[in-house]
C-alpha cells in the first residue's frame, strides 16, 4: 500500500467531511465550493425531527405524522407522508427488521429515516405496525455523519424508542443525534465474487441513472461502505432506501432488495429505471467516466483498503467528480509505477508532475509524494508552474 | 364544476395518463407521475368510449376495500340485474382479495399508502332494462391515510387529486358504529372531506358540489337501527356531514351498509396481546344500493 503515508500526510493537513476529529477545514478553491465546518465536531448534533407511523388517536387513525418537532416546514412534512413506509412496507417479516431511506427534502435539508416494527397493526387487519423515526439534517451537520446516510440510520436506530402504549406527544423536541467514530466495520471482501458485487454497487452509484439494485447479501454494510467510496456530494445527495419495498411512487435513485421479482420488472418498464443484479456473473457496462476511478478501487479493495480509499474520497471537493476522481486515480497509479519505473520512465513521470497542476490538498500532496519519489529538488516542487502552465485547464499535462 | 366529466368529451390520446394526463412512454404499466396503471387507459382506448370515474371515500379502516371487493364481486355475478364485465385481470385482483380473506373468515390487509401499491378496477356495467346503455366505471381503492394527508394538504398524492377532479360520483363511507357511540370524528372527518371536495368542485358559494354523492354509513351491524332511517341517523349523530350536504351538495343521499353477520374475538396470548376480531360469517346488507343510485344518476 504504497500511497497510505501520503492519506495520512493529507488528512493531518486538512478537515474533510466525515472526519469529525479534523481542526482544519481545507484549503477553499474554486472547485471546493462546499468547505467543511471549520470548528471541531460536536459530541451530537441538534435536529428536527418526526416520527411517522400507524396509532389511534383522537384526532386520527392509520398511518401519518403523529409527532414532529417545531422546526419541520409543511412541505418538508408532506414529503415525509408521501415517502415514508406504509403498512408492508418493510421487506422482512422478522420482528427486528429495519429499513432505511434517505432523501433531499423541498427545503434542501436531508431527510434519513430508521423503519422498524412496533408491535402488531392495532386494526384487525393483519400484520405488524411500522414506526419510521425521521430526521432533518443541514449540510453542516451531515458532514459530521461524512454525508453516509447508513451511518445516520445506525445511531438513529439506537435512538428510537418508540412504544405504541405510550405514544409521544404532538409536539416533539429537537432531536440530540449522537455523532458516531466513523463508518461501522467494512464488510469483508476477500472472495473475488464478493468484491466484484461491491465495485459494481460503487458504480452503479457513481453512473447516473435510477436503479433497482438486487444481489447485494449484507446490504448495510456493502452499501454504507460503497458510499464512502464516491466523494461526498454524490454521496449526501444520492436518494436511496434499503430493507424498504420497492415503490415506484418514491422516485428514489436506488433501492436495494434481496432479488427484483416480476411484479418490480413489470412496474419500472418504460421508466427509464434500470434493474440491476449485482451478483449475476454476467457483466454489465460500468460508466465509462469513472473507469479509472472504479479500476483503483478494485486494486485497493482488494488489499483490503478501504479506510485508504474512504480518506481520499472525503478530501475530494470538487463538483466536477469524474474528472476529480479520475486525476485522483491517475496520481495513486502513478505513485505505484514510480517504484518500478526505469530511467525512461521516470523521467517521463518528472517531466510530468514538474509541470501539474494540483487542484486540491489531496492533489497536491499526491503530485509532491511522487515528485519526492522520483527524487526531484524540493525547491523545484514547490515552486510555482510556469505561466503558460497556470493559464491552461487544470489537469494533468502530458509529458510530451 | 370546470373540470369534471372533462374525460368524456376529451380525445383519449395513445400515452397520456387518464387520470393525471402526463405522457408517459409506450411501455410503461404504470403512470410515472400518479402510478395509476396504464392498462385502464389502453382499455378505455379499445372501448372507444371515455370511462367514468367513482371515487370511494373514507377514512382509514372504515371498510373501503371490503366495500368495494364485494361490490364488485356482487355486480359480477349479476346481482340487482346489473351486468357487468372486468376489463384485465387487474380489475379482479380486488375482489379475488377480499373475497379470498373473508372466506377465510380474515379481514383483507391494509392498504399501503404507495398509490402504485393500490388496487384498480376497471367495469363496463349496464343495467338489464328497455334500453341498455353501458357504463364504463373506474374504481380505485385509494388508502384512507392517504386521503387524510391529501385533505390536509391537498396535492400530497397527485393521483388523489386528480381522481377527485375527474369522478363523475362519489360514495363517501362513514363508520356508523363510531358515531353511534358517540365518537365525532368521523364527523369531522366526512365534514373535512366534503370541504375538501367543495373547495376543489364549487369553488363558489353560488356553486354546490354537482356529483351525486351517496353517504354510506358503514358497519350498521353495530347499531341496527341505522337501517331503518340512515338520514335521520346522520342528522343526529353527524349533524355537520348532515349540514354541510345540505348547504353545499346538490344531489345526496344516505345509505345504510354492513358486511360482517357476526364477529368473534381473538387473543394472541402474547405480549402485546392485541385483541383481534374474526369475521365468522358474511351477512351482506346495502352494498349494491349506493351504487346503484349513483349509476341512475349518471
Amino acid at each position: 500500500m504504497g500511497s497510505r503515508p501520503i492519506i495520512d500526510r493529507v488528512l493531518r493537513h486538512s478537515q474533510a467531511p466525515g472526519q469529525p476529529r479534523a481542526q482544519q477545514a481545507p484549503k477553499h478553491s474554486k472547485r471546493q465550493p462546499t468547505p467543511a465546518p471549520a470548528h471541531s465536531c460536536p459530541d451530537c448534533i441538534t435536529c428536527d425531527q418526526a416520527i411517522f407511523t400507524s396509532i389511534r388517536s383522537p384526532t386520527g387513525e392509520g398511518y401519518r405524522i403523529v409527532a414532529a418537532s417545531h422546526g419541520l416546514k409543511g412541505d418538508e412534512k408532506t414529503a415525509i407522508t408521501r415517502q415514508s413506509p406504509s403498512h408492508g412496507g418493510l421487506l422482512s417479516a422478522l420482528t427486528d427488521a429495519t429499513g432505511m431511506l434517505a432523501y433531499v427534502l423541498p427545503s434542501g435539508r436531508y431527510c434519513i429515516s430508521h423503519s422498524s416494527y412496533a408491535g402488531t397493526e392495532h386494526t384487525a387487519r393483519g400484520g405488524q405496525r411500522i414506526v419510521t423515526h425521521v430526521v432533518a439534517l443541514s449540510e453542516s451537520d451531515y458532514r459530521y455523519f461524512g454525508g453516509n446516510p447508513v451511518r445516520v440510520h445506525r445511531v438513529l436506530g439506537k435512538t428510537s424508542t418508540f412504544d405504541p402504549a405510550t405514544p409521544p406527544q404532538r409536539t416533539l423536541e429537537q432531536l440530540q443525534l449522537t455523532v458516531d467514530a466513523g463508518p461501522g466495520p467494512a464488510p469483508v471482501l476477500i472472495a473475488p465474487s464478493a468484491i466484484d458485487v461491491f465495485i459494481r454497487l460503487v458504480s452503479t452509484i457513481l453512473g447516473s441513472g435510477k436503479c433497482v439494485i438486487g444481489g447485494v447479501d449484507n446490504p448495510i454494510p456493502m452499501l454504507e461502505w460503497a458510499l464512502e467510496m464516491v466523494p461526498f456530494s454524490t454521496r449526501s445527495k444520492v436518494s436511496i432506501s434499503t430493507g424498504l419495498t420497492f415503490s415506484l411512487a418514491r422516485k428514489l435513485e436506488f433501492t436495494l432488495i434481496p432479488q427484483p421479482g416480476p411484479e418490480i420488472l413489470r412496474s419500472i418498464k418504460g421508466h427509464d429505471i434500470h434493474c440491476r443484479d449485482l451478483s449475476s456473473p454476467v457483466d454489465y457496462p460500468e460508466s465509462s467516466a469513472y473507469r479509472e476511478w472504479l479500476m483503483l478501487v478494485r486494486q485497493w479493495v482488494s488489499k483490503g483498503a478501504l479506510q485508504d480509499i474512504r480518506r481520499m474520497t472525503a478530501c475530494i471537493l470538487g463538483t466536477n467528480e469524474p474528472e476529480a476522481l479520475r486525476r485522483v486515480a491517475q496520481l495513486c497509479t502513478d505513485t505505484e509505477l514510480c517504484r518500478s519505473a526505469d530511467k525512461n520512465m521516470q523521467d517521463c513521470l518528472r517531466s510530468k508532475y514538474s509541470a501539474f497542476v494540483p487542484d486540491n490538498d489531496l492533489e497536491k500532496e499526491l503530485r509532491k509524494k511522487i515528485l519526492a519519489m522520483l527524487a526531484v529538488d524540493d525547491q523545484q516542487i514547490v515552486s510555482a508552474p510556469p505561466p503558460q502552465l497556470q493559464q491552461q485547464p487544470a489537469r494533468i499535462q502530458s509529458p510530451g | 364544476m370546470a373540470t369534471m366529466f372533462s374525460k368524456q368529451t376529451k380525445e383519449l390520446r395513445g400515452t397520456a395518463c387518464l387520470i393525471c394526463d402526463t405522457e408517459n412512454s409506450e411501455e410503461a404499466v404504470l403512470c410515472q407521475n400518479c402510478a395509476a396503471p396504464m392498462a385502464i387507459l389502453y382499455d378505455s382506448i379499445a372501448q372507444d368510449r371515455a370511462p367514468q370515474i367513482v371515487s370511494i371515500l373514507g377514512e382509514s379502516n372504515v371498510g373501503k376495500t371490503i366495500y368495494l371487493g364485494f361490490l364488485l364481486d356482487m355486480l359480477s355475478q349479476r346481482a340487482g340485474s346489473f351486468e357487468a364485465i372486468p376489463k384485465g385481470a387487474y380489475s379482479v385482483d380486488l375482489q379475488q382479495t377480499v373475497i379470498g380473506h373473508m372466506a377465510h373468515r380474515m379481514f383483507p390487509p391494509k392498504t399501503s399508502m404507495e398509490p402504485d401499491q393500490w388496487y384498480w378496477a376497471y367495469y363496463q356495467i349496464r343495467k338489464q332494462q328497455k334500453t341498455p346503455k353501458w357504463v364504463d366505471l373506474i374504481m380505485p381503492d385509494m388508502a384512507g391515510e392517504s386521503l387524510a394527508a391529501e385533505i390536509a394538504t391537498p396535492k400530497t398524492f397527485q393521483v388523489i387529486h386528480s381522481l377527485l377532479t375527474q369522478c363523475v360520483g362519489t360514495i363517501l363511507l362513514i363508520d356508523a358504529a363510531q358515531a353511534a357511540s358517540g365518537s365525532m370524528h368521523p364527523d369531522f372527518f366526512a365534514l373535512k372531506m366534503l370541504s375538501y371536495m367543495d373547495t376543489m368542485f364549487a369553488g363558489n358559494r353560488k356553486n354546490k358540489i354537482k356529483s351525486p354523492l351517496a353517504v354510506v354509513l358503514c358497519k350498521s351491524d353495530y347499531c341496527p337501527e341505522v337501517f331503518d332511517d340512515p338520514p335521520a341517523f346522520v342528522e343526529a349523530n353527524l349533524n355537520r356531514l348532515w349540514n354541510m350536504c345540505d348547504s353545499r351538495v346538490e344531489t345526496v343521499r344516505f345509505f345504510a351498509a354492513s358486511v360482517v353477520g357476526s364477529l368473534g374475538y381473538a387473543t394472541s396470548g402474547e405480549m402485546d396481546d392485541v385483541v383481534t376480531p374474526i369475521p365468522l360469517h358474511t351477512s351482506l346488507q346495502g352494498i349494491l344500493e349506493p351504487f346503484e343510485w349513483v349509476v341512475d344518476q349518471l
